[in-house]
């Protein structure tokens, strides 16, 4: 398992390119907004649901996250 | 679509896009990039075959393409072009007209069938067209091709995939509350389409998206879906929404139809319009991962589930351009927004909306005698234009009650901003 620092970085790489670039990782990174005040569609959640599931095997509840802590947080209690 | 013969002209997608104006186009400059097209994408050298109850689809290795050289105006080479359905067995799925002027292409027509592309698939290649016309080459297509898919779809991970989504689905099933039969004798014909244009319910949706932190495609089924339960009496209903399925690697520039519905049951027993919007959002990025499946083997599953047991009609939002930043999941075609030919479109109801930007139309925009599907919503429009049409078996809801539910739609989420 990925350090905790490491998870986030790679996290808001993965949330970045769901997003299609529309989203700064270091925006993701620098605080603790909601993904979807910072742009994250509902199309750039599945892709991001289908990419932490390929890569982490883990199906993340859309519902229950919506910040990078937040899945960072799930990813560690379900992975 | 071949269930749905022979009206099923509604499913044809049409696409017009200028020629390049920097580097005019000659016709045979666009017949070398249709040729390159084509030979690009193997869903446009794909025919039916065998028999009609079982049909095959035989992908060929060289198609050149067929197109016409014309002079009339887009709209109507589209609406002529477009008229008669595809004939899947012997026609190749795509219909080509340049129109021409002053000795060069000006406009590019194309006419595609939906068993080619889905409404993802005709951007994707109106993007690779355009870009044609000005290389001679383009790199390789990414991702995987229809007969990859397909292969995918028959391994056992697909079939383990389509079995978990008919899983779930049956699970949802058990949630819903029944349908109660039709009660109105039908019209002749027998199913009516009515477009609400407004000019103040694409800012109210947003207004309302962005409270909730959802997409603008979520309210609308929200209030669709709560609309539909005081015409069933359901407390737990559920709709099907046309889901691209182009969220996983590799399928996100597929060029084939690839969409296919999924399932969204609510409680619509919500204390508020909010609230029930927020579980929309939930319930509606669940049901979007369920959305790959064998039809055939999901049509057997689901049915029997009970009397009146069944989903309520059908949601396709249809804006490709993700306009306000959160637009949903589904993308579909744009389904062609004038009547049959021949056909008068006549003005069923108009009112101000209230927000003093324009009047609020609903107009009847198409007939036919049968279809697939007995309730389906579309939304497209231009950004500040919303349209939304309402399809309808008349012997579900009478063509009053069409228009009644656009309004009371509209209704709902302007009310709904303003709170």
């Amino acid at each position: 398992m990925l350090m905790d620092g490491e998870l986030h970085e790679r996290l808001a790489d993965m949330i970045a390119k769901a997003a299609d670039g529309a989203v700064d990782p270091a925006e993701v990174l620098a605080g603790q907004a909601r993904l979807s005040d910072l742009g994250v569609t509902s199309l750039a959640y599945l892709r991001l649901i289908d990419a932490v599931d390929a890569e982490f095997g883990v199906e993340l509840d859309p519902a229950a996250v919506d910040s990078l802590d937040s899945l960072v947080d799930y990813i560690r209690l379900h992975g | 679509m071949v269930a749905a013969a022979p009206q099923e002209r509604y499913l044809t997608i049409v696409r017009s896009f200028a020629a390049p104006r920097r580097r005019p186009v000659t016709v045979e400059r666009a017949a070398l990039a249709l040729e390159r097209l084509v030979a690009r994408h193997e869903s446009l050298r794909t025919r039916l075959t065998g028999p009609r109850d079982a049909p095959l689809q035989q992908v060929s290795a060289v198609v050149r393409p067929l197109y016409e050289v014309v002079t009339e105006p887009v709209e109507e080479v589209c609406e002529r072009l477009a008229a008669e359905p595809f004939a899947y067995w012997d026609e190749w799925p795509l219909r080509v007209a340049f129109v021409v002027d002053g000795g060069y292409v000006r406009h590019i027509v194309l006419i595609l069938c939906h068993l080619a592309a889905d409404g993802h698939a005709a951007e994707l290649l109106v993007k690779d067209f355009r870009l044609l016309l000005l290389r001679d080459t383009l790199p390789p297509p990414d991702g995987a091709t229809p007969r990859e898919l397909a292969a995918w779809q028959h391994s056992d991970a697909g079939r383990r995939v389509s079995e978990e989504a008919i899983a779930w689905w049956l699970e949802e099933y058990a949630r819903m509350d029944p349908v109660p039969p039709y009660a109105h004798t039908p019209e002749e014909p027998r199913f009516l389409e009515a477009t609400l244009r407004s000019p103040g319910l694409a800012a109210a949706t947003r207004a309302v998206a962005a409270r909730n932190r959802v997409s603008s495609s979520t309210v609308l089924l929200a209030a669709a879906m709560r609309l539909a339960g005081g015409l069933t009496g359901q407390r737990h209903c559920g709709m099907r929404v046309i889901v691209n399925n182009r969220f996983a690697a590799g399928r996100r520039d597929a060029v084939a139809t690839i969409s296919q519905e999924a399932l969204v049951v609510l409680d619509l027993d919500a204390p508020s319009f909010d609230a029930l919007v927020r579980q929309a959002w939930g319930r509606a990025m669940r049901a979007y991962r369920q959305a790959q499946y064998d039809p055939y083997a999901m049509e057997a599953a689901v049915t029997g589930a009970g009397p009146g047991i069944r989903s309520f009609g059908c949601f396709n939002d249809q804006r490709l351009a993700q306009e306000d930043g959160a637009a949903g999941a589904s993308t579909e075609p744009a389904a062609r927004r004038n009547g049959a030919p021949g056909e008068k479109i006549e003005m069923a109801a108009a009112r101000t909306d209230g927000t003093g930007e324009g009047k609020t139309e609903v107009a009847w925009t198409d007939a036919m005698d049968r279809n697939i599907c007995d309730f389906r919503l579309h939304v497209g429009g231009e950004p500040g234009g919303m349209e939304v049409s309402c399809y309808a078996d008349t012997a579900l809801l009478p063509p009053s009650g069409i228009e009644r539910y656009l309004l009371d739609l509209e209704g709902l989420i302007l009310e709904a901003a303003r709170a």
